[in-house]
């Protein structure tokens, strides 16, 4: 009908930019879900890109081109029933009903609705957009960008899988290793059995490595580079939770005249021989030889019936060697945030417990 | 005169009436509008209000601006159909032979005032059905035609209830509307007191003849009602029936018995008038709004809910309009969500929310 073509062309626009909104918002919505599944099927940033992009445009294309001609795309009856709403008492409606009709009265309705029409301009046709669809379109703006940077940040290795920095690239480099190196403080004076460079993955354990004196050497304690006592000192020895690449020396000494007796089975006990000062009591050391190498064995040698002085903390006669786990009170300390001077001192402490 | 010259001419004659009418009758606007909205419409009306609030003298003014033949039936207990119909009498003609003469009773008249309608008994005032639906009366086998136009205006008062016989649905569905006349308001009583003071004569004048408002009646009936619009009606009728497919959740509550399909017709009937009057020639939601009281109030059967609770035939209408503007699908209409963002600026079908 002639008479609503002002008005068509003002719905027109306005169905177009109602289109391109609910469009905006469907497509927003796909992008993100789109988006989450380059994420989850974890893809390279140009796919993640191109992928959301292309799912994006279709789906824009697709909404807005069924929104527009399904739903805002201005009919005649459409036009009628906006120019109605604005308080023409559905004179439009009816004219457009009876455009066909020839009676007099539908002429003179038709007359009489022209003659109003001239009173309506076309900027009363106001646009509005329903909350539903303004919230809708924030949403999805939201979600879409969301995860579409979560993806690509994955994607480009910036964030992990499960959000947390990593420096590596890929899943397969963020397993980080280190190397731990066993040395002989002097040369000559023993040697190490085992294999004494070993790359360990964050947090595992190196293979046992045992220091063996050479004749006449007998073994001290495991030291860094400044010859400071750690605070594990059995040997075999064993690093647990390797965190850095580490460099370990076997300390040796000379064999003093009243170590004698101590040598018969040094490779087995060698926290037996900490403090080869403190162990100076020969009747003991056949304990200690009994000791067949076992963990612990400087203070477990009572496998005689021997108890050691050391041990005989109340009256002097009953040995409380079996009433304290020794190496779990060493793997506590290993473990502990404790300074590591004070950590030195407790391991001789620990080292002392011993006969 | 061709129609499109009444056309032109129908908001002038209706000022006059308008104006006339005013000369007799104080205050109650919207009733003496409802009235002539009926009258033109071709139906009949029922009005109710406590006594002196001036019933009768709208009548007897609107007969008076018609210029149509008037007659007045006091309705009392002992009042009989044959009072109201007429009856045969026996009469000698000119040879001495003696016969049946029909001899007609008041309701052979245009405007027909049927005062207290509700203290007459039921049969008395079934004698009224077949004039009011048909416009013609049965005596003794012979039916006789009625003149056009032909109107029963009845009156009715709410209170006082000893003693009468309230009137059955059947006879209260042959009313178009049911107009309540409330109290005048200050100014107007003191307008009524000044003019009763210096005459109790009515002074109205004849604005139009009974072929002119037959006339308005055929204007009225080509009218124009868009198909949403009559939907909308159909859809405001079907929504008092309580078991009905499209029964409102009002109606559900409050009715047992929902309205007649009389009711649809006097809705879209009375609205072309209503347009017409208002200078459009098409029927509008509003118009059904408007009309929907004085046409469905009578009609719709209150449940013991409704009446305990003191809820109005009014306030039920008012509820499934409500109901109806606010259905988001309305499956009549099919009117789109876009629409309805506007719709709500002026409230669906028209009514102001």
């Amino acid at each position: 009908m002639d008479i609503f073509e002002t008005y068509r062309k003002r719905l027109k626009r306005i169905g177009i930019f109602k289109s391109i909104m609910l469009a905006f918002s469907f497509a927003f919505v796909s992008v993100g879900i789109a988006a989450g599944i380059t994420w989850i099927v974890k893809t390279s940033i140009f796919v993640t890109l191109a992928t959301t992009l292309g799912v994006g445009i279709t789906a824009f294309l697709i909404a807005f081109f069924l929104f527009y001609f399904k739903r805002f795309r201005p009919t005649n009856e459409m036009i009628a029933k906006k120019l109605d709403s604005l308080g023409q008492d559905e004179r439009y409606i009816t004219m457009y009903e009876c455009q066909d009709d020839m009676s007099i009265m539908a002429k003179l309705q038709r007359s009489d609705a022209k003659k109003k029409i001239s009173g309506i301009s076309p900027k009363n046709l106001k646009f509005s957009l329903a909350l539903p669809v303004v919230l809708i379109l924030v949403i999805g703006f939201v979600f879409a960008a969301g995860a579409t940077t979560g993806s690509v940040l994955y994607g480009s290795g910036i964030v992990g899988s499960s959000g947390i920095e990593s420096e590596t690239t890929s899943p397969s480099e963020t397993i980080e290793k280190f190397v731990v190196t066993y040395k002989v403080y002097e040369e000559g004076t023993g040697t190490i059995e085992g294999q004494t460079t070993q790359q360990v993955e964050k947090g595992h354990y190196t293979q046992a490595v045992t220091a063996v004196p050479a004749e006449n050497y007998r073994f001290v304690a495991w030291v860094d580079k400044d010859k400071n006592y750690l605070a594990n000192q059995k040997n075999p020895r064993t690093e647990i939770n390797v965190q850095e690449d580490i460099t370990i020396y076997a300390l040796f000494s000379e064999k003093e005249p009243n170590d004698d007796d101590t040598d018969g089975d040094n490779t087995s006990e060698g926290e037996g021989s900490e403090k080869p000062d403190k162990g100076g009591d020969g009747s003991d050391s056949e304990s200690q030889g009994g000791d067949q190498g076992q963990q612990g064995g400087g203070i477990s040698g009572g496998e005689t019936g021997v108890g050691h002085e050391n041990n005989n903390v109340i009256d002097g006669t009953q040995d409380y060697k079996d009433n304290f786990d020794r190496e779990s009170l060493e793997n506590e300390l290993a473990d502990s945030d404790l300074p590591d001077d004070l950590k030195d001192i407790l391991g001789d402490y620990y080292g002392s417990l011993k006969p | 005169m061709k129609v499109e010259e009444y056309v032109n001419r129908f908001s002038e004659l209706m000022n006059n009436i308008f104006e006339q009418i005013k000369r007799d009758v104080i205050g109650q606007k919207d009733v003496i509008e409802e009235t002539i909205i009926a009258m033109i419409a071709g139906g009949n009306v029922l009005l109710e209000g406590v006594p002196g609030v001036g019933k009768t003298r709208l009548v007897r003014s609107l007969g008076r601006v018609f210029d149509l033949p008037f007659s007045r039936i006091q309705f009392t207990p002992d009042l009989m159909p044959a009072d109201v119909t007429g009856t045969n009498i026996i009469v000698q003609d000119e040879n001495g032979n003696s016969t049946f003469q029909f001899q007609p009773g008041p309701i052979f008249s245009n405007i027909i005032l049927a005062d207290e309608i509700n203290r007459a008994t039921p049969k008395t005032q079934s004698a009224l059905l077949e004039a009011m639906q048909e416009h013609k009366v049965t005596v003794m086998g012979v039916s006789r035609q009625l003149d056009e136009p032909f109107f029963v205006l009845a009156t009715q008062n709410p209170i006082e209830q000893d003693g009468t016989y309230p009137l059955p649905e059947a006879q209260l569905d042959r009313f178009m509307f049911k107009l309540l006349v409330p109290n005048p308001e200050p100014e107007e009583l003191k307008a009524i007191i000044n003019m009763t003071q210096k005459t109790m004569d009515e002074v109205a004048e004849q604005a139009c003849t009974g072929e002119q408002l037959l006339l308005m009646r055929r204007v009225a009936n080509n009218i124009l009602v868009a198909n949403s619009v009559m939907d909308y009606a159909i859809k405001l009728c079907s929504a008092t029936q309580p078991d009905g497919k499209y029964a409102s959740n009002a109606a559900k509550k409050y009715l047992r018995f929902g309205v007649s399909p009389r009711a649809g017709q006097a809705l879209i009937s009375s609205a072309k008038v209503l347009a017409l009057m208002n200078g459009r020639f098409n029927v509008s939601y509003g118009d059904i709004n408007k009309l929907a009281y004085p046409v469905l109030r009578h009609r719709v059967k209150l449940n013991f809910e409704a009446i305990s609770s003191r809820i109005t035939p009014d306030e039920i209408i008012t509820m499934i309009i409500d109901e109806l503007a606010g259905m988001k699908e309305n499956k009549i209409n099919d009117v789109s969500d876009d629409e309805d963002v506007d719709k709500k600026k002026k409230g669906k079908f028209g009514r102001n929310r």
